[in-house]
């Protein structure tokens, strides 16, 4: 589903990724972890085209994207949906406009039609009458979660996730996870996620893959990570 | 000694990299008019908001603009018995010059730190990058409206400036100052001609870009959270200004 090849960048002079090999396998969510500043948001960004790699190669579905003009990479991101870190919704539209947004811009559905579809996405995400609020009147975790139903509005093959617990509290984190889960198996998404928070990793993850110093040092699966070799892992899950 | 001139070197580096990267956007914003040309709804939404929401301004910007030309002009060919030319005084003060200048002026203030300031906050927000993951080109969405509704726009309320400041310019002399009526308008009408009144429509178009590509230039690579918000909106207006004073002298010397 997605290949990373031999990733390299760097920002402001400073190497941020030096040669990141990945796979995601179909169906599964791959958590990558690693300290603050090491790049996971970073390599999020370049998975979906944000960013352009210095050099290496990301396949999505066979497709190396990192060789695609701006209408390619585009027809390519209609595949994905992202959660981010701060929801990023937009602040002028309501909610309905935040979760409609696609449909406006991709589909010639009427506005009743993209009311009703709204109202679904809405409702896989335990939200109700907020439809007409603005983005200011929603709390941290409704934010994330009309974020959440604007990034499925399209039914996306592949969802990413950029801290999706960061700055909830530990109940409204745990809700956001197991929302998570259950829209990978409703709507059969791959994904990948990044996090530093340990249990929200442990919760959504069917592997983890651990990001130091540019490189992924290793990949494991929860249950077994206790079990890794690598001391900066090691010092990690044991904080 | 060397550091010194390394300094100024690395100054000089800088700055020229920032007018061939701002050059490459401005030519991209341009492009984008023609590649991925926006839905009217958006176009819409600008054409109200740059230029239904300026007209206030505009008016009394121009209207008392055309006041005070009359009021200054008057003492001044009062001592040599001429206050019947204020009228061509007022009409080309206000279709070469103070029509155009003035309205991009005021729009570069008002409109320009709204749109840095709008695009700045959804860069630093990350609802730009939330656009590029909906599969929305964020300069078709986000700068091509503006630039379609600010070259439409800009020019009708400079139009709009030059017909209330002749008007307040009419008032004055005519009410107040008690210069003959016939005087005034054959005046300004035998010596402003439709000459006059393309430059300053062309001015106006040359302003709109200018202000509209420099403050969603400016919005766009915005960084550093709420200051650097803040920083691009004093440079959208400050460089707008300076480059509309600069290539209306530029403008006048071609155009004339």
């Amino acid at each position: 589903m997605i290949f990373i090849k031999n990733l390299k960048k760097s920002l402001g002079g400073k190497k941020v990724l030096d040669g990141v090999n990945l796979h995601v396998k179909k169906g599964e969510i791959l958590v990558i972890m690693g300290r603050s500043g090491e790049g996971k948001s970073v390599l999020l960004k370049l998975i979906i085209g944000l960013l352009a790699p210095d050099s290496g190669s990301i396949y999505i579905d066979g497709i190396d994207i990192t060789s695609l003009n701006e209408k390619e990479l585009n027809d390519v991101r209609k595949r994905f949906g992202m959660l981010f870190q701060s929801a990023a919704l937009f602040d002028y539209m309501t909610v309905l406009g935040n979760v409609g947004f696609s449909y406006v811009e991709h589909t010639n559905l009427r506005s009743c039609e993209i009311r009703n579809l709204v109202e679904e996405k809405l409702e896989m995400v335990d939200l109700k009458d907020v439809i007409d609020k603005k983005p200011n009147e929603l709390s941290g975790g409704m934010k994330k979660r009309v974020g959440l139903a604007r990034a499925i509005a399209m039914n996306p093959k592949i969802m990413l996730y950029d801290e999706p617990t960061t700055g909830l509290d530990p109940i409204t984190g745990k809700t956001i996870d197991e929302l998570i889960v259950r829209l990978k198996k409703k709507l059969s998404t791959t994904g990948v996620a990044v996090t530093h928070d340990l249990k929200s990793a442990f919760r959504i993850a069917d592997r983890i893959a651990f990001l130091d110093k540019g490189k992924i040092v290793g990949i494991y699966r929860p249950d077994k990570i206790n079990e890794a070799k690598e001391e900066i892992v090691r010092k990690f899950i044991s904080q | 000694m060397i550091s010194f001139f390394q300094k100024i070197g690395e100054s000089i580096l800088d700055d020229i990299r920032s007018v061939g990267k701002f050059s490459l956007v401005a030519f991209n914003f341009l492009k984008k008019l023609y590649t991925a040309p926006p839905r009217f709804r958006i176009i819409l939404d600008q054409l109200y908001e740059i230029g239904y929401k300026s007209l206030p301004v505009v008016a009394i910007t121009g209207a008392f603009t055309g006041m005070v030309l009359a009021v200054q002009s008057y003492y001044q060919f009062h001592q040599i018995s001429m206050e019947t030319a204020i009228g061509i005084l007022i009409g080309l003060s206000m279709t070469n010059e103070l029509g155009p200048v003035l309205t991009a002026l005021m729009v570069a203030g008002r409109v320009g730190a709204s749109m840095a300031a709008q695009l700045g906050t959804m860069k630093v927000t990350e609802q730009i990058d939330a656009l590029n993951t909906l599969a929305v080109d964020p300069v078709s969405y986000l700068v091509a409206p503006r630039l379609i509704a600010g070259i439409f726009m800009i020019p009708i309320l400079t139009v709009f400036s030059i017909f209330i400041g002749i008007l307040g310019g009419y008032f004055i002399s005519v009410e107040l100052l008690q210069i003959n009526k016939t005087f005034f308008v054959n005046n300004m009408l035998d010596f402003t001609g439709v000459m006059d009144f393309l430059n300053g429509l062309t001015k106006s178009v040359v302003f709109a870009l200018i202000i509209i590509i420099i403050s969603c230039y400016k919005g766009i690579i915005a960084d550093d959270g709420a200051e650097g918000v803040g920083k691009a909106t004093t440079e959208a207006v400050v460089f707008s200004c300076i480059s509309i004073l600069i290539s209306d002298f530029f403008l006048s010397i071609i155009l004339t």
